[in-house]
């Protein structure tokens, strides 16, 4: 390496290099010979320096900023299969208090109103083949109002109910087609209350598309409400 | 780049993957300070270094299942997050024009709180000074500067990470490193003097 001899205007270069261990030993004796170099290579080590003892974060933004990244977080990552039923059941669902008070409220209201001998099958099931939940007539236990839940899933091959009805279990309700027309249906009796549930098609939880109301399930999705 | 982070991390992110959420924690609380500091030093915002910081992390997290175990994962964490450095200077860069302008027309080098040339320098100081002399390079520069001579990459590992030819980067280096001396010029021949004695 011809280093000695260099213009001063390739210093830059030069004294980058030497910061890289780029210059042998010999030529950068010689350099150094020149004061001037010397002391623009001993300045610019000082600033490499300087970079290399940066602290990490000045100031570090610390629990605060962890806790903002955990709560932005997704359910799971990406390509990651349901959990089981039992990985659901063990994490709380992210409902606001104010719902579960007014459930509380209406199921009061529902006891007040079946313990004073109202007429469970007295409304009309809802006029549409493809309502999601409907009242329908037929025995049910005292207390209990008899609930169709339909799904038009014309591709799939088995297609459960969960909610908390039935602790959310994928094997406990499943729905039926038997006219294979992709309408599929199953009747639940149900006390009066509110309700969340889900459709399990093929193994895929899916949110019912014509439920009245959703509430978050508190994995990132919602869970479809029934009240009744 | 930094070494491989040994079996501990791979451990956590089996156990991410496996349904264990919470276990992510580890790894955001391991390498966040890194991955902010990063960010601070290639954006120079405390916002924009916490968003950025923010959306690495979640990005990691999404893409999990994607990260080779055998890699290291500070590495993989890093490469998304200087993607996402990357991006935001990109469309930012009409901004940082205008506020930085450009260090070759001269003019004053610094605005705001920096201590006067002939003061000695506390450590945090220093540190103070030098990144506000980052910030006054072109991201041209201080992207491969950071990487280089903050962070410790090769610059085969920048050149991959910034699709640049060696010989561009390398000069880039070179011109980044002078007009940082350059800047830092009057606060290090005093500092020296201060603590050398000399007059």
């Amino acid at each position: 390496m011809a280093e000695h001899g260099q213009k001063e205007e390739d210093w830059d270069e030069l004294i980058s290099r030497f910061l890289d261990g780029d210059v042998d030993p010999a030529s950068l004796a010689e350099l150094e010979s020149n004061p001037r170099f010397a002391a623009e290579l001993r300045r610019a080590a000082r600033v490499q320096q300087e970079l290399k003892n940066l602290p990490p974060s000045t100031p570090d933004p610390g629990e605060r900023l962890t806790g903002r990244i955990m709560r932005a977080l997704p359910d799971a990552p990406d390509g990651t299969p349901r959990r089981s039923i039992w990985s659901r059941l063990r994490r709380p669902l992210a409902v606001p208090a104010w719902s579960v008070a007014l459930a509380a409220v209406l199921l009061f209201a529902a006891g007040v109103y079946l313990s004073r001998g109202g007429d469970r099958e007295h409304r009309a099931p809802v006029p549409t083949a493809l309502a999601p939940a409907q009242e329908v007539q037929g025995a049910s236990c005292p207390g209990e109002i008899r609930v169709r839940f339909v799904l038009k899933a014309p591709e799939a091959r088995h297609v459960q109910l969960v909610g908390d009805f039935n602790a959310w279990s994928v094997e406990a309700t499943p729905l039926s087609d038997a006219d294979g027309n992709g309408i599929w249906t199953v009747v639940v009796p149900l006390k009066a209350g509110r309700y969340q549930y889900k459709f399990v098609v093929d193994g895929d939880w899916t949110v019912d598309p014509d439920a009245p109301a959703y509430l978050p399930d508190g994995f990132g999705g919602k869970n479809a409400l029934l009240a009744i | 780049m930094n070494e491989h982070d040994g079996n501990q991390d791979g451990l956590v992110v089996a156990q991410v993957l496996a349904g264990d959420r919470d276990r992510f924690r580890e790894l955001v609380e391991r390498y966040q300070s890194r991955i902010y500091g990063l960010a601070l030093r290639l954006v120079g915002n405390p916002t924009e270094a916490e968003d950025l910081t923010q959306q690495s992390f979640i990005e990691a997290f999404r893409g999990l299942r994607s990260y080779d175990p055998h890699r290291s994962f500070s590495t993989w964490l890093t490469c998304i997050a200087l993607n996402n450095c990357k991006d935001h200077l990109k469309s930012h860069k009409r901004r940082e024009r205008q506020l930085i302008g450009d260090v070759d027309q001269g003019g004053a080098l610094f605005t705001g709180r920096l201590p006067p040339p002939d003061q000695l320098l506390t450590a945090q100081e220093r540190a103070e000074l030098v990144t506000a002399a980052l910030m006054r390079l072109d991201s041209k520069y201080r992207v491969p500067l950071v990487l280089k001579d903050v962070e410790g990459w090769s610059y085969n590992e920048i050149q991959q990470e910034l699709d640049l030819p060696l010989t561009t980067l390398k000069i880039r280096v070179v011109r980044a490193r002078a007009k940082l001396q350059e800047q830092l010029r009057p606060w290090l021949s005093t500092d020296r003097k201060k603590r050398t004695g000399t007059s």
